[in-house]
């Protein structure tokens, strides 16, 4: 199950990571977009205010520096015929120029702070409709009232100016704010556009580290599925090679009864036949507990036992099964709890274990067995005083059909199957079996077993205290 | 057939080797057992067989190698391997080495048999 959740965490964070993607994709669009326009208003309002405000203010202060230009040339010369027509041409100017401002300003400037056209229309009109019946009454023998009459224009004509000088002073200030707006839309959509990109270069990291990892776990689970599909053709070869062995003594044998008279010869002959079909139905069985362990876990039918009894039982069953051999056994059982076990798994595992350590022990030397609890559980030791196991075989001894070299004969070790099954036991409990060298000689084999409960302090202070020895004492 | 034709099986399974040496035996042969591959190579190089019947599969020194190593010392006797390995890798390795027959376990005794009489014909003990 937490293999399969932790498959499916890359195809998830792909997912999350594309979906930001196009979040952020489309982010980045509407950003884009609306930056795009702020820059593009801002930019319109200032060419607006500069350009068009600031030239029509320009171009009106113009009009009326000429007008005055015009309006001297009729004081200095005599205010006649062409001269005056040039002078009402120039005033003409300002007029148009002030009309252009407004229709401007009617386009959407806002008019807030600035003289309004009307103000300088008045002013216009009221300089020409002043000065002009001056120059037409004009008498060069009297100049006195068209000086005056001039003197009053000139004035009107500053205050004018001064007025167009104001127009383009606000066209400039406006044209100066707007222009810093475009710096803060520009700089504004940089910043954001940084983060985008920071952003983006995120969740590519986070896409790219996904597909690492997804392409990581396919190869590992193709990986795993070789591994398994050879192993399942490795142990499909063994289990035939296996099977084949039995059955040419059970083909050979029977063979042999067809031609064999002798009647007596003929029940041995069964007899073996018979002997050869147990055995091979036992490498069937182990077979089979192989594969199903296989499959699903071992197929364990749990019990709550005493740690004790259950030993007790081990030592006395293994004791049975050594007497046919020319070893002897020891047994050293000290243990107290409760385990969670399947009773008959344990004991076929020991029983293994012991039968191994029994198969390796030269005749006349003894075999122990010993169980004990340590903090992290329940260990159970067989130790032997055989050939030893050689460093580089040590972990494969629990492989199926694993023979090593020093192997004493091929009926005699069973078919390689033994300890597979043990492990397959002990690891099915959550425990562990390891094989080690064992000082002076041979080898030690440990089971370690998960324990239920410890032996209560109150039950028994002398036994619980002492049943819970430090690992290695 | 006169004199009995000598064999050496050399066979680690100690049903299988019994099942050969009573099985020759009742053909008229004269059978001897070695149960792994240097006692063998000891056997077949101390005395004059007619036919080895050889496992493959034997602990320290494998059927095929102590094959080659007589083949390479020039010992032509005739020789029949066993295998119980259904592998075309391990038939041509035999077959390279010099094996005359591949039976494949389980063999009918009858062609075991045919085999034997097959590669002895002719010989007699010590020809």
């Amino acid at each position: 199950m937490t293999d399969a959740s932790r498959q499916e965490v890359p195809w998830r964070l792909g997912v999350i990571t594309v979906g930001a993607l196009l979040i952020a994709v489309a982010a980045v669009g509407v950003v884009g977009i609306s930056i795009n326009r702020t820059v593009q208003n801002v930019v319109e309002r200032a060419i607006a205010f500069d350009v068009e405000l600031e030239d029509n203010a320009d171009d009106l202060r113009i009009a009326i520096l000429d007008l005055r230009h015009f309006h001297r040339n009729l004081i200095f010369g005599e205010p006649l015929g062409a001269r005056v027509e040039a002078w009402e041409e120039r005033y003409r100017a300002v007029l148009a120029e002030i009309d252009e401002l407004e229709a401007l300003i009617a386009t959407g400037v806002d008019p807030v702070g600035l003289p309004t056209t009307d103000e300088l229309r008045a002013l216009a009109d009221a300089y020409y409709l002043g000065f002009k019946p001056a120059v037409d009454a004009y008498d060069p023998d009297d100049r006195t009232a068209f000086e005056m009459a001039s003197d009053t224009g000139l004035a009107q004509l500053n205050t004018l100016e001064s007025l167009a000088e104001a127009l383009d002073k606000e066209g400039e200030a406006r044209a100066t704010e707007a222009f810093r707006a475009i710096d803060d839309a520009a700089s504004t959509g940089n910043w954001i556009l940084v983060v985008v990109i920071a952003g983006l270069t995120m969740v590519g990291g986070a896409l790219g580290f996904a597909v690492l990892r997804m392409i990581q776990t396919s190869r590992r689970l193709v990986t795993a599925q070789q591994n398994v599909s050879r192993a399942k053709t490795d142990f499909i070869a063994e289990a035939s090679h296996e099977l084949r062995t039995p059955l040419t003594v059970l083909r050979g044998n029977a063979e042999l009864g067809l031609v064999v008279e002798d009647e007596r010869e003929r029940t041995k002959i069964l007899r073996k036949i018979v002997a050869e079909a147990q055995r091979m139905s036992r490498v069937v069985n182990d077979l089979l507990f192989l594969t199903r362990s296989d499959a699903t876990s071992v197929p364990l039918d749990l019990d709550t036992v005493d740690a004790g009894e259950l030993l007790e039982d081990v030592a006395g069953r293994a004791e049975m099964l050594i007497r046919e051999r020319p070893v002897t056994l020891a047994t050293a059982i000290d243990v107290a709890g409760t385990l969670r076990v399947d009773a008959t798994r344990v004991e076929q595992a020991v029983l293994i274990v012991v039968d191994n350590a029994a198969n390796y022990s030269p005749p006349g030397q003894t075999v122990e067995l010993s169980a004990r609890l340590a903090k992290d559980g329940l260990v159970i030791e067989v130790s032997d005083r055989g050939p030893g196991i050689p460093e580089q075989e040590r972990a494969r001894i629990f492989e199926r059909f694993f023979r090593g070299d020093g192997q004493p004969s091929h009926r005699a070790s069973g078919a390689g199957l033994g300890l597979a099954i043990a492990r397959a036991n002990v690891e099915g409990h959550g425990g562990t079996i390891t094989a080690e060298d064992r000082p002076g000689g041979g080898t030690t084999m440990r089971i370690r077993l998960p324990v239920l409960t410890f032996p209560r302090e109150t039950d028994d202070a002398g036994t619980a205290s002492a049943a819970i020895p430090d690992e290695g004492s | 057939m006169t004199t009995e034709r000598r064999a050496l099986i050399v066979e680690d399974d100690g049903e299988i080797a019994d099942l050969l040496k009573r099985g020759l035996t009742l053909h008229g042969m004269d059978a001897t057992v070695a149960s792994d591959g240097s006692a063998g190579l000891a056997a077949w190089m101390s005395e004059p067989f007619d036919v080895i019947v050889l496992d493959v599969m034997l602990p320290g020194m494998d059927g095929i190698e102590l094959l080659a190593e007589r083949r390479a010392a020039g010992d032509r006797t005739p020789v029949i391997l066993l295998t119980a390995h259904d592998d075309d890798r391990v038939r041509e390795r035999g077959v390279a080495a010099g094996a005359q027959a591949f039976l494949i376990k389980p063999f009918a005794y009858f062609e075991l048999l045919g085999c034997l009489d097959e590669l002895t014909m002719g010989t007699t003990k010590g020809s």
